[in-house]
């Protein structure tokens, strides 16, 4: 029989996440995935090949299109997500990202809860240490974004007024790197970064839904999480 | 097209070219027709083209210069078919200084140089072949740029005196336009492309060699408006290199289907699939190879089962290698990998940082876990 634990701590739920704030999430979410997954085919297009004559089959056109409408959406929830972290009404985030002196040393704090087991101080949305590498997640994000754009004028007409603004706004992505093939590289294993901050970024919800009890992944479905009351 | 060459008149009564060189009125009315189609006009355009070459008073007078290259440039030119070379140099073209090909050697050379500069200062067309050498070659009594000298003068001091006084520059193939093979990683002669060198604009006709079609256009435009075709930002011109090579590719079809050549020589290699995984650099090249073709339409590097490697691109020895990958390598002090390993590593760093944490928080789980410490009491 298993049995039913009633914790002895007290604790309140506390409305920590509205339904904007999570809506960006599951987008951000499901566009990443789509883009991880379409975007390996696209460098390395393995495992699914195109049956029967050309004429009639789209693996590689449709797995593109579906890569171009995954970064679209999450362009779209990046620049939302932006505007937010500035003008949001109820929760300006911003502060809270940057690698400040006082954030950093909240972070390490938090860093050395993971190996103490103390329960640091509350945070309503996401403690230093998340703000941190969120903010790396998110500068990667921009950087696959601009790269993306880079590559994927290369196939519009030159004279068209969406490729010339992408031309104005991402030329100089290729400068930076010195190539185009550099583009394409940095591209590539941005997105091998992302994937190993991604890992990184689930392991440390899981554990700190376990070993803090607070309901912290729920956050981001009902919006609620527990803060302990003394 | 439709018609036939002999349905257009034209105004001028004397057919001179014809005459001159023993050319079929239709081979050079198919000329026309190819120039036309080449720099993208309308049939309209062929009576007009033809009458721009045939009114032309003096044919232009070309200077063609040879610095670091290959001769393959001028290989290409004096194989080109349609138009031929006879057809080129008696007809379209007056080219009074040619290294390679002019029967005068030494003075006599060197004479008809200066005096083709002197007698059309300001109008002759330079076409130049090679990449200039800046550096310094180690020994005495050695200067700037003598790793290439020419009749006592550097490449560079030649490059300036003929392009000072030139209508128009024309830099053929890669060598000349970007620097080519001469100009890559570690560029012990500090070769650089003709403008980079002399500081003068230059229209670029790059590849490996150039696309004669291409050139002899570049010349037929210049001679039916008088002026040199719209460039891209890197000086190339438009109707040639405006658009990519992998959208107009005949192997795009099994790219969108999804059916890439995983070896040479395999089953999709013989159904002529796409060479995308054999590291073709179509999608970042351009070039009008898929439409013009080379050798007078017979074939290109694609339609005869080998990748693009990005001819007609800047620093293409360096930014398109390897060859046969579609991504460079990640060249690190000591080590070299591809963006993949680096990838897997550090993918495999996270989870096994993740994981090692995971044992190390389930072997701790006393400090936080309220029902293991009930249990003790």
């Amino acid at each position: 029989m298993a049995q039913i634990h009633i914790s002895p701590q007290k604790k309140a739920l506390v409305y920590t996440r509205n339904f904007t704030n999570r809506l960006i999430h599951w987008t951000t979410f499901f566009s990443v995935i789509t883009l991880l997954i379409t975007g390996y085919y696209i460098g390395e297009p393995t495992a699914v090949y195109g049956q029967g004559e050309a004429y009639n089959t789209f693996v590689m056109a449709d797995i593109r299109y579906y890569h171009f409408i995954a970064a679209m959406v999450l362009d779209v929830s990046l620049m939302v997500w932006f505007y937010l972290a500035f003008f949001s009404m109820s929760h300006r985030y911003w502060r809270q990202m940057l690698p400040t002196p006082k954030n950093i040393k909240e972070a390490m704090e938090v860093k050395k809860s993971y190996f103490t087991f103390k329960k640091p101080k509350f945070y309503s949305h996401f403690d230093p240490f998340d703000g941190l590498l969120f903010l790396a997640l998110i500068l990667f994000m921009v950087m696959q974004m601009v790269t993306g754009f880079q590559l994927y004028v290369e196939g519009l007409p030159q004279n068209y007024w969406w490729a010339q603004i992408i031309h104005l706004a991402t030329d100089w992505v290729e400068w930076v790197f010195g190539s185009h093939q550099n583009v394409r590289l940095v591209h590539h294993l941005m997105e091998w970064i992302m994937v190993s901050g991604i890992i990184v970024h689930i392991y440390l919800q899981v554990t700190k839904t376990i070993i803090w009890q607070d309901g912290h992944i729920g956050q981001m479905v009902g919006g609620y999480k527990y803060k302990d009351i003394k | 097209m439709g018609t036939s060459g002999s349905d257009f008149s034209f105004k001028t009564p004397e057919r001179r070219m014809d005459a001159l060189a023993g050319i079929k009125r239709r081979d050079f009315l198919s000329f026309c027709a190819l120039m036309s189609a080449t720099l993208g006009l309308g049939p309209s355009f062929i009576p007009k083209i033809a009458e721009a070459i045939e009114k032309a008073t003096r044919r232009p007078s070309v200077i063609w210069l040879h610095f670091a290259e290959c001769t393959g440039d001028s290989e290409a030119f004096i194989r080109s078919t349609n138009p031929s070379i006879e057809e080129l140099i008696l007809n379209i073209l007056s080219i009074d200084y040619h290294e390679t090909i002019m029967a005068a050697s030494g003075e006599a050379a060197e004479g008809a140089l200066q005096k083709a500069m002197k007698d059309n200062k300001g109008k002759y067309i330079a076409v130049c072949e090679g990449a200039i050498p800046l550096g310094t070659p180690p020994g005495p009594n050695a200067k700037k740029g003598d790793y290439l000298t020419i009749a006592g003068k550097t490449g560079l001091e030649l490059a300036k005196e003929v392009c000072r006084d030139a209508a128009a520059i024309m830099c053929v193939g890669n060598c000349a336009s970007f620097g080519g093979v001469q100009a890559q990683y570690p560029n012990p002669t500090g070769a650089v492309g003709v403008e980079e060198a002399t500081g003068i604009p230059t229209l670029k006709v790059p590849g490996c060699p150039h696309n004669v079609v291409n050139s002899v256009a570049v010349v037929v435009n210049f001679l039916l408006l008088g002026s040199l075709p719209k460039t891209d930002k890197l000086g190339r011109p438009l109707f040639a290199y405006g658009k990519r090579i992998h959208d107009h590719c005949l192997r795009r079809a099994h790219f969108d289907a999804g059916q890439f050549v995983e070896k040479f020589g395999d089953a999709g290699a013989k159904d002529r699939w796409c060479l995308y995984k054999m590291g073709c650099k179509g999608p970042q090249t351009y070039h009008n190879c898929p439409t013009v073709e080379y050798n007078d339409g017979t074939s290109w590097p694609v339609k005869a089962g080998h990748g693009c490697i990005g001819c007609s691109e800047p620093k293409f020895w360096d930014n398109m290698a390897p060859f046969y990958e579609r991504l460079p390598n990640i060249k690190l002090p000591g080590v070299e990998a591809s963006a993949d390993q680096i990838g897997f590593t550090l993918v495999g760093a996270a989870a096994a940082g993740s994981a090692v944490h995971g044992a190390y928080t389930f072997l701790n789980r006393k400090k936080f876990d309220p029902t293991l410490k009930d249990k003790e009491e």
